[in-house]
């Protein structure tokens, strides 16, 4: 399965990398990485626009296809993830804080970074509060939504009151983007994003176990609040590192957990979380390969794309369920 | 001394109920629209046709009766002269500062965009109204505040209430400027607003200065050699949105002596390019004009992908840091835009030369 | 093996209490009593879910107030009355889940784990059931499945809530023989739930009876069925 999966990466990397609007050569990559030459137009390309996108859209679908099946294994909910349950919109609010107040360390890099991880932290936090009191699964989906509209009326507010430059990146940000990444940001969010997935690792046992249910994980010796806020602060540094960077990408989360698990029929989170990875890094890979390829066309953002499609598979596994 | 003031009263009110009532019997002299695509004026007994023309099918898409019978009544009559006015286009503003006729404003959309200090005091008096903008108007503040007409910026659309306002008394007519893609045809919507305030020859007047001033320019600058490449727009999201080949900004950079490198792509709207296109393209562009911000700081946050673009060093140039005098005014002063742009593009030409509207970016 | 002292249950107040009660190796043990008196409360409380209002409560010779959450699930396992509705699981997944408190952090599974998992398979003579998914087996099948996963988690205590409750009457018969075999064979103490008295009187001979009006538990041994009824049902004093 494995084997599969470390094909298929590279050719959907492949797709991707051929789907870019100029003529670069196989040899032009490899000279941007180990022979740079600043004044050759191929290479600067090839280094600074094809390469951090190609990675981006790899460690965007990654990261909210696994940050995605936790949530759905935590809250014992298929249509669970980041986006439902207001996490996202928690990351979205402190960026529009940080970007918004105009304080310069909080709109660099980092100040951002930390930012959408803290409020994708808190976000969770509330949402795991409520996942206490309420016990239906629906009404937890339906605090989610409530808690989006509500940051999403907050930050409007926050639009009003700033200033025409800020509100043009926060605009721009929340349009969402994979061209934001630079060459030189690769190793820092690697760093990031492999202690998010490294982390989510360490929590096969527990989540196997979560899949019977929270009372009987208990009796079977989990920690269940302990594994909670573990999972959440896993969940917060993979959404927050990805919506840093990339802005709201919806749907992702939802949609790849649940096919990897049709298609896997298993509900062992070993390869759960490792066929989440791939199979989400190579959906958004061959997503941005279409907007790549439609470029002269139409302007799609991934976030409208991304909803496109997985919108109709979402319905399609409820459908499913309710059969 | 009271009674020698109202007799004098009378007396100019009885002059112009005489003017008024010429007017209405006569046909006025006719007014020509050389530039401007978007609307026609007739002369006609009593007043004015005004047409509005649709610049997709160059069809009339709306006909306005102005004129100075006022027991005239109906759907699409404007009663001239106008007084009192509520200008919320923006560049409606600014044409009817050019005109000098800033007092025959009685609101505006919002106090935030507007530059004219002359406006500004005056709303600090409260002698004028926010009324925001046309998608969402108070209709009873517009009633109570005297206002006979409402200019707005139109999208082909009436907006909400603009029925009920007319049944009020209160007319509308959108301002279709901005469709204009000749920058002198923008300009010469001042007929229009002068045709509204009684002031028909002198709007005609500006204009054919700003003309001839525009002409000169070009006339000017006919032999310079030297066409730098120039580039215009910003990413948004992950494409490059850029203002087509036959738009107002890329006849402004043609004529300013640049080469404008999208000037072939077709439409007057936007374009939307790839980003690596753009930076292999653009490597070499010495000048890169409107990315709307003013700061290189906020530039390099928005997209980190501008200092591969040639112009990043010091060819960015910007009206951003100050916007509102360039929404209200640069339409009513394209030779000063022209100016601006011949500078930037050709800083030897006229060293001493001062930018109106644009500023490097730092 | 389990002792309560004096023990009143109940999330906020008591609802149901008993005197001193110990429960031994290698029995059944049936609890009896009305709809809605306490009976699935009180093997919360003992599985330390809910914690008792007052008295103490021992599993082996220890207050399970004192018992760590990793500790418990070597000395308990509980079965509840609905087996949990899981996608994909197949049934010896399942019953590898009852291994969770030996193995490591990663829970990777050693050679006595998938032996004790095997014994339990073979035990329960589900072997055929072992690679279905959970979610297509009928009620009896998931009873039996779940049972096999308490005895691979290999505690001396078993506490199952209504286990005959959705089964048909061979598959009641089956359960419970099981049960009693199983709590004489691997000597362990079992407490069941449930309403099929007559048929539990001819597996076990003790039973734990709540009083319908005094809310008091009380232990009998080889009650006859009226003894039963008349405590636990009777009509009005």
């Amino acid at each position: 399965m494995i084997i599969i999966f470390l094909l298929l990466l590279p050719i959907a990397g492949m797709v991707h990398f051929m789907s870019g609007h100029l003529d670069i050569s196989f040899n032009d990559l490899i000279n941007s990485l180990f022979n740079f030459d600043e004044t050759n137009t191929n290479h600067l390309i090839a280094r600074e626009v094809r390469i951090p996108r190609m990675f981006t859209a790899i460690i965007a679908g990654a990261g909210l296809s696994v940050a995605g099946l936790l949530m759905q294994t935590l809250f014992n909910n298929p249509l669970a993830g980041p986006y439902v349950l207001g996490i996202n919109s928690g990351a979205s609010l402190f960026v529009a804080f940080s970007i918004m107040t105009g304080i310069p360390f909080l709109s660099s890099d980092l100040g951002i970074i930390t930012n959408a991880l803290i409020g994708a932290m808190v976000f969770g936090l509330i949402i795991s509060l409520f996942s206490e009191v309420v016990r239906s699964q629906i009404s937890l989906l339906l605090i989610g939504i409530m808690l989006g509209s509500f940051t999403g009326a907050i930050v409007s507010l926050l639009e009003v009151s700033s200033d025409a430059s800020e509100l043009k990146v926060f605009t721009l940000w929340s349009l969402g983007s994979l061209s934001r990444i630079e060459f030189s940001q690769i190793p820092l969010i690697s760093l990031v994003f492999i202690v998010g997935i490294v982390g989510s690792l360490f929590l096969i046992k527990p989540l196997n176990l979560l899949i019977l249910g929270q009372d009987q994980a208990r009796l079977l010796g989990l920690n269940y609040k302990r594994t909670r806020f573990v999972i959440i602060a896993i969940t917060a540094i993979l959404i927050g590192l990805i919506t840093a960077f990339c802005g709201p990408i919806a749907f992702v989360g939802l949609a790849v957990p649940n096919l990897v698990r049709i298609m896997l029929k298993s509900q062992h989170h070993g390869l759960l979380i490792v066929a989440c990875a791939f199979i989400g890094g190579i959906f958004v890979l061959l997503c941005d390969a279409l907007i790549q390829a439609m470029e002269n066309y139409m302007l799609i953002p991934i976030n409208v794309l991304t909803s496109i499609i997985g919108a109709p598979i979402v319905v399609l596994l409820i459908l499913r369920k309710l059969r | 001394m009271v009674s020698c003031e109202e007799s004098t009263n009378v007396t100019s009110d009885q002059k112009k109920q005489e003017e008024l009532a010429s007017k209405v019997d006569s046909v006025p002299e006719i007014i020509e629209v050389e530039f401007a695509e978007n609307f026609h004026v007739n002369s006609i007994k009593g007043g004015y046709e005004l047409e509005l023309i649709d610049p997709n099918s160059h069809e009339v898409e709306a006909t306005y009766e102005l004129t100075y019978d006022h027991s005239k009544s109906g759907d699409k009559v404007v009663h001239l002269p106008v007084k009192n006015i509520a200008a919320l286009s923006q560049t409606s503003v600014g044409m009817l500062s050019k005109l000098n006729a800033l007092d025959f404003i009685t609101g505006i959309s919002k106090i935030d965009y507007v530059h004219s200090p002359e406006l500004k005091r005056r709303f600090n008096a409260k002698e004028i109204n926010e009324f925001g903008d046309e998608t969402n108007v108070p209709i009873e503040k517009i009633v109570k505040s005297t206002t006979k007409l409402i200019i707005y910026s139109g999208f082909g659309s009436e907006f909400d209430g603009e029925g009920k306002l007319k049944k009020l008394g209160i007319q509308s007519i959108p301002n279709y400027e901005w469709r204009e893609t000749h920058p002198l045809g923008r300009a010469e919507w001042i007929k229009f607003l002068g045709i509204l305030i009684d002031k028909a020859d002198e709007a005609t007047a500006i204009f054919d200065k700003i003309k001839s001033n525009y002409e000169d320019l070009r006339w000017k600058i006919r032999n310079l050699e030297d066409r730098p490449n120039v580039i215009s727009g910003n990413f948004y999201s992950d494409q490059w949105t850029a203002p087509a080949g036959e738009s107002y900004m890329a006849i402004l950079f043609q004529d300013a002596g640049a080469n404008y490198v999208y000037h072939s792509s077709k439409g007057t709207g936007s374009v939307f390019l790839p980003i690596e296109k753009v930076v292999a393209d653009n490597r070499k562009s010495r000048y890169w004009i409107n990315p709307g911000v003013s700061t290189k700081g906020v530039l390099s946050e928005m997209n980190p992908k501008a200092k591969f673009l040639g112009a990043y060093e010091n060819g960015i140039y910007c009206y951003s840091h100050e916007m509102n005098k360039f929404w209200e005014m640069s339409a009513i002063e394209p030779d000063f835009l022209l100016e601006d742009f011949i500078h930037i593009f050709h800083p030897d030409f006229e060293p001493n030369a001062k930018l109106h509207y644009y500023k490097g970016l730092n | 093996m389990i002792e309560l002292k004096k023990v009143h249950i109940g999330y906020t107040e008591s609802i149901l209490h008993c005197q001193d009660i110990k429960l031994e190796c290698g029995n059944v043990y049936v609890l009896v009593g009305k709809n809605g008196i306490g009976k699935s409360t009180l093997l919360k409380t003992i599985s330390k879910q809910i914690a008792p209002i007052s008295g103490e409560i021992l599993v082996g010779s220890k207050g399970i107030r004192n018992i760590s959450t990793s500790e418990l699930p070597k000395l308990l396992s509980f079965v509840p009355v609905h087996f949990p509705q899981m996608d994909y699981v197949r049934s010896k997944e399942f019953i590898s889940a009852g291994r969770a408190p030996y193995t490591n952090a990663l829970g990777k599974i050693t050679e006595e784990d998938s032996l004790e998992i095997n014994h339990a398979i073979e035990a329960l003579g589900i072997e055929t059931l072992s690679e279905r998914f959970t979610s297509e087996l009928s009620d009896g099948e998931k009873q039996l499945v779940a049972i096999s996963k308490a005895i691979a988690q290999k505690t001396p205590v078993i506490l199952l809530d209504e286990p005959t409750a959705f089964l048909d009457y061979s598959n009641k018969k089956k359960v419970l023989s099981i049960l009693t075999k199983t709590s004489k064979s691997l000597n362990k103490c079992i407490v069941l739930s449930a309403h099929d008295i007559d048929l539990c009187l001819e597996f076990s001979s003790n039973f734990l009876v709540i009083d319908a009006y005094s809310k008091e538990m009380q232990q009998l041994v080889t009650p006859s069925r009226e003894d039963i009824i008349s405590i636990a049902f009777k009509e009005s004093e």
